[in-house]
């Protein structure tokens, strides 16, 4: 590795270089300081002149209040077993999915490839009307199979091209050499490729985690419960037409935040690694 | 995470048989092409793990987007709205012939197309230059940098975008605060003018999606071989050259994907211009084709023509997409 | 690790399916109600009082964005389901009972009991019979009425015309710190909702439709009040540039606004907020002599269509419970809602509370909302125009004819037929068709060669 000459000019291009990036970090973390000011505010007050991020009277009733008043501690158990229920769905059919389509050239290959991609086309508004009639019909409204099923199925295509398009990155002699010390072709998949890919599974498991999660449109046809609630819907409750739980609102969508933030935080790595929607030629 | 161990092994093993194995090559098959040489039993296994491989993501994606699709198509060709809720009939193709007459629905046509075209350009400007700039070599830190700027994806939708909202607010808006108090411009009414609540829709979402291109960039630039850029070095070539010339085109065919989906996610996304519009403010001038699909729906009851309407975005996705497929493979050829 | 877990889904997934349907032999009935603040705590709490009381019955309250109830309601009902009761304002009830969702409540409740409510509390329509139709939803409360709230610290006397007002709100908007900028506001209030601007229309002798449902809002009347709220803005400077609800209930909770338009869902949160405030009716136009009058509805209870023979014994019961004598008048007492029962409705007004008693002065000064569905598209109609005025982007006379021409074609949008044009459906049709061909013999090659393209190794 060459070591340039540190240069004037260098040097203005490195200054130059963190002051854009802390410019844009600056700006990706600063509305999230906001909901934190809400959050620390006294009272329900959504808005002041204040810059501060500490606001005057900064308390923590409201963090108080969500986890000793409200149901929050029930909606956050329920969606984490719905979001890990995805989770784990997610990948287990995305990886195999995936693998079918990236290595055998079946009649009706890239039909399916299209396919995938075309589900994702439809505005998501209008499917709410049947579906609804569907489960009604099934008898899963009000049940977490119900979203559970559509969530999976939301997250499916991104997650099945993504995994496509990182298995076409191993190279399938790999597959080949095992298959001639005597693997079935599903032993290939599990014992060669599948550890190789794990990347790319966990930013399909990372994906399905954030589409249940986060999900707000669905759950709340589905769901009638408020004990069955997931998070958004129950962040939702203080948020009326008229008046604004605000302070609880924001302390709620914090704590929505973090676990999401500490995966990224966690799996960043593996998110640029195993983020390949096309072939990567390299 | 439990695949955490594996994960690391997996990643150097892939390393290390990527450098021994050279040019990784996609969509070979030792299997498919093989078979009809082989036995019919084999065949038959071969069908059976294919369908195993396949069956169950096909039958959930179907299940969940088919029959609302037929569903949604029938809704098209009726004229069920308010009065007939319940004894809709059909009626032929006067919904989409009512589509095209709406007087608005070219306006928002391009309204959606300005949308689209302006959230994507910036998605992947902002994404690539920033990928860009955290692959150099001398930029310390790297890890929380990247979480720093990963962080709008982070985020659920429906709080970033009520957040933003805040943030626009005329008196008390962080935006207008720092125009006024640091840049000394006059505060800009932001959710009350057409243009303007219209461009604060647009920077909302152009935060929210930079993430996400600028992951898959950054992945897309590990994967150029470093030596490239050293040649470049050695003739001299200046930082602008070498990305036009080494960057651009070996991170084309990663980008282009997440582009297609980037394209048909933001045509489609309707939580930030109805969250930071608060549906549609002012005067309905802030809709996008779904937006206005949701509001025929659900406020006005039009569902045959809000299925008529969202047809025609699913027509205009669909042949949007083959052509830049098509395209796509054109220029992946051409190398 | 894959295996595990697989595991761990399929064992969660069967707890899933099986834990929740734990074993109970009660009648449970949903409620869907849009009450927030101080009115979910009590409403949570009466439920609470009867599902003590009741051993064999439980009752769920669910609490969903007006709006949102509405639509989620129409279409589980459609679909055979929903929740048994519904809680909301009136002007839901043109919207449901077209679509048939709801039940009569004559059916529910019969006559009788029918006849100790006022008839402002019981809210009738059809489509044939206007406000003589079957009645539909069953209040217990009247009002969601605006009211002039003022800070008493700051304006100790209401003004009782607009003249007064004026006067009295330049003298308590003031710029303490010299900057240019109001710092203390004499009046705010939600200036981009349309229903907050009704007062100002019926002050200036204007209403939003006649008695056919048609909409009249391109007239004199508009564009007055339209002008008289704009010259508070701009001629006066007494209220905001901007204001929509929650700036509005900032200012106002803060001390930095003197008074703020509002009903009867937010007052009690001022007091929370420590504000020594009070009410007044909304006051007198000078030019007119016509009061400010703001719409007056009832709000309250409507049982779905859907409820069976079974269960109907039950939700009547929980619907004379709920709308009884006794929660209403702690309601009175806690809410500072006006009752639906005559009895006691006297008795509240004379117990000597002030806020009550300005509440039922104003509403006596107030116009019933009119249970026509096309009051909705009057709002959503009304709503752009009326905030493109406020910006200054077209003047009163144009902003008034907008609403109605806007009004008038959501109107046509929504209730006329779309009636299958022959002629037009084929010339439609044979574009599709020769687009889908097109599409076909024209893409579709490209397309295949693509596919088999990829198909080769590289």
């Amino acid at each position: 590795m060459a070591q340039q000459p540190v240069t004037a000019k260098r040097l203005m291009a490195m200054a130059g270089t963190y002051a854009v990036l802390a410019l844009f970090a600056f700006i990706a973390v600063y509305p999230i300081t906001q909901i934190v000011t809400i959050s620390l505010r006294p009272g329900d007050q959504l808005l002041s002149t204040s810059l501060a991020l500490i606001p005057e009277g900064a308390t923590l009733d409201n963090f108080r209040e969500l986890f000793t008043e409200t149901a929050f501690l029930r909606w956050l158990f329920n969606s984490v077993v719905v979001s890990l229920v995805v989770t784990a769905t997610g990948v287990a059919l995305a990886s195999t999915a995936g693998y079918a389509l990236s290595r055998f050239p079946f009649r009706g290959r890239g039909a399916m490839l299209s396919g995938l991609l075309v589900t994702q086309m439809f505005p998501a508004t209008m499917l709410l009307l049947p579906l609804y009639v569907v489960l009604i019909a099934l008898e899963l409204l009000n049940s977490y199979l119900g979203i559970i099923v559509i969530y999976t199925a939301t997250a499916l295509p991104f997650c099945v091209w993504q995994m496509k398009g990182y298995y076409d990155t191993i190279p399938v002699a790999l597959e080949e050499a095992a298959r001639i010390d005597g693997c079935s072709p599903w032993q290939a998949f599990t014992k060669v490729v599948f550890p190789l890919a794990a990347p790319a599974l966990v930013i399909t498991a990372l994906f399905s985690f954030m589409t249940a999660w986060n999900e707000y449109v669905v759950a709340n046809v589905v769901l009638q419960d408020t004990a069955m609630f997931t998070l958004p819907l129950g962040l939702k409750m203080f948020q009326g037409s008229m008046t604004t739980q605000w302070g609880l609102y924001a302390a709620g969508a914090l704590v929505v935040s973090v676990p999401v933030i500490l995966l990224f935080l966690l799996l960043s790595r593996y998110l640029i690694s195993g983020l390949t929607l096309g072939a990567v030629k390299g | 995470m439990l695949e955490a161990k594996p994960t690391t092994a997996g990643l150097e093993a892939r390393e290390r048989t990527k450098e021994q194995a050279g040019q990784g090559a996609p969509v070979a098959s030792p299997d498919g092409r093989a078979a009809p040489r082989r036995g019919r039993g084999e065949a038959w296994r071969h069908r059976l793990f294919l369908f195993a491989l396949l069956g169950p993501t096909v039958a959930v994606v179907l299940a969940v987007v088919a029959y609302p699709f037929v569903y949604n198509v029938v809704l098209s060709l009726s004229n069920m709205n308010l009065y007939h809720i319940r004894d809709w009939e059909l009626i032929g193709f006067a919904q989409y012939a009512a589509v095209f007459q709406e007087p608005a629905f070219w306006a928002v046509f391009l309204k959606t197309l300005i949308w689209t075209l302006v959230n994507v350009v910036f998605h992947v400007g902002i994404g690539v230059f920033l990928a860009v700039l955290l692959n150099e070599k001398f930029v310390r830190g790297k890890p929380a940098w990247r979480v720093l700027l990963i962080l709008p994806w982070a985020l659920p939708q429906y709080i970033t975008a009520l957040t933003w909202r805040g943030m626009f607010n005329f008196e008390y808006g962080a935006v207008n605060l720092f125009l006024t108090k640091f840049l000394h411009a006059g505060p800009v009414a932001w959710l009350t003018s057409p243009t303007e609540a219209f461009i604060a829709a647009i920077l909302t979402n152009v935060w929210l999606g930079f993430p996400f291109m600028m992951v898959v960039a950054l992945g897309g630039l590990q994967s150029i071989p470093q030596e490239l850029y050293e040649a470049a070095d050695v003739d001299g070539a200046g930082a602008w050259r070498k990305f036009r010339t080494i960057t651009v085109p070996l991170l084309r065919p990663v980008m282009i994907p997440a582009i297609t989906l980037g394209v048909v996610w933001t045509f489609n996304n309707i939580n930030v211009v109805w969250l930071v519009s608060n549906g549609g403010e002012p005067n309905d001038q802030t809709h996008i084709l779904v937006s206005y699909v949701y509001e025929a729906a659900f406020q006005m009851y039009r569902f045959g023509w809000a299925a008529a309407l969202s047809m025609v975005i699913f027509g205009v996705l669909f042949i949007f997409t083959q052509v830049l497929l098509k395209k796509t493979n054109a220029t992946e050829a051409a190398y | 690790m894959r295996r595990l877990l697989l595991g761990l889904a399929c064992a969660i997934l069967a707890s899933l399916v099986t834990g929740c349907g734990a074993e109970d032999d009660r009648v449970h009935l949903t409620i869907w109600h849009q009450k927030t603040g101080a009115e979910r705590v009590f409403f949570d709490e009466v439920i609470a009082r009867y599902n003590a009381q009741r051993e064999d019955v439980v009752v769920e309250p669910l609490y969903r964005e007006t709006e949102e109830l509405r639509n989620l309601f129409v279409i589980a009902a459609v679909g055979g389901q929903g929740p048994d009761l519904i809680f909301g304002p009136a002007d839901n009830v043109g919207v449901l009972a077209l679509t048939e969702t709801l039940m009569p409540l004559d059916e529910v409740l019969g006559d009788e009991a029918l006849a100790q409510f006022s008839d402002d509390g019981i809210v009738r329509w059809s489509e044939a019979a206007g406000a003589e139709g079957p009645p539909w939803l069953v209040a217990d409360q009247v009002g969601n009425h605006l009211v002039y709230v003022y800070n008493r610290e700051l304006l100790p006397e209401p003004p009782e015309t607009t003249d007064a007002l004026v006067d009295a709100l330049q003298r308590l908007t003031v710029d303490t710190n010299g900057d240019g900028r109001a710092d203390q506001y004499g009046l705010t209030w939600n200036y981009r909702e349309p229903f907050f601007f009704i007062p100002f229309l019926t002050g200036f002798g204007g209403w939003v439709m006649d008695d056919e449902g048609n909409p009249t809002l391109d007239t004199e009347a508009t564009v007055e009040a339209i002008r008289f709220v704009l010259d508070l803005r701009d001629r006066y400077g007494v209220i905001p540039a901007e204001s929509d609800y929650d700036v509005a209930e900032t200012l106002f909770k803060e001390g930095r606004a003197a008074s703020i338009i509002n009903g009867p869902w937010a007052w009690s949160g001022y007091g929370d907020s420590g504000i020594d405030y009070a009410i007044a009716p909304l006051p007198v136009v000078t030019e007119t002599g016509l009061p400010a009058a703001p719409m007056v509805a009832p709000k309250g209870y409507s049982v779905n269509v859907n409820v069976d023979e079974e269960k109907l014994p039950y939700v009547r019961d929980l619907l004379l419970y709920l709308t009884g004598p006794e929660v209403q008048r702690e309601m009175a007492e806690t809410l500072k809602t006006i009752p639906t029962i005559p009895s006691v409705r006297e008795a509240v007004a004379a117990s000597g509370d002030p806020v009550l008693e300005a509440s039922i002065e104003a509403l006596e000064a107030g116009r019933m909302m009119p249970v026509e569905p096309q009051l909705r598209q009057i709002w959503d109609g009304t709503r752009g125009p009326y905030q493109l005025v406020m910006n200054g982007a077209v003047t009163p006379e144009e902003g008034a004819a907008l609403m109605q021409a806007e009004v008038e074609k959501r109107i046509a949008d929504t209730f006329l037929e779309s009636e299958g044009d022959a002629g037009r459906s084929f010339l439609v049709a044979g574009l599709l068709l020769v687009a889908a061909l097109s599409f076909w013999f024209g893409l579709r090659p490209l397309w295949r060669r693509r596919q088999h393209r990829a198909l080769q190794p590289a």
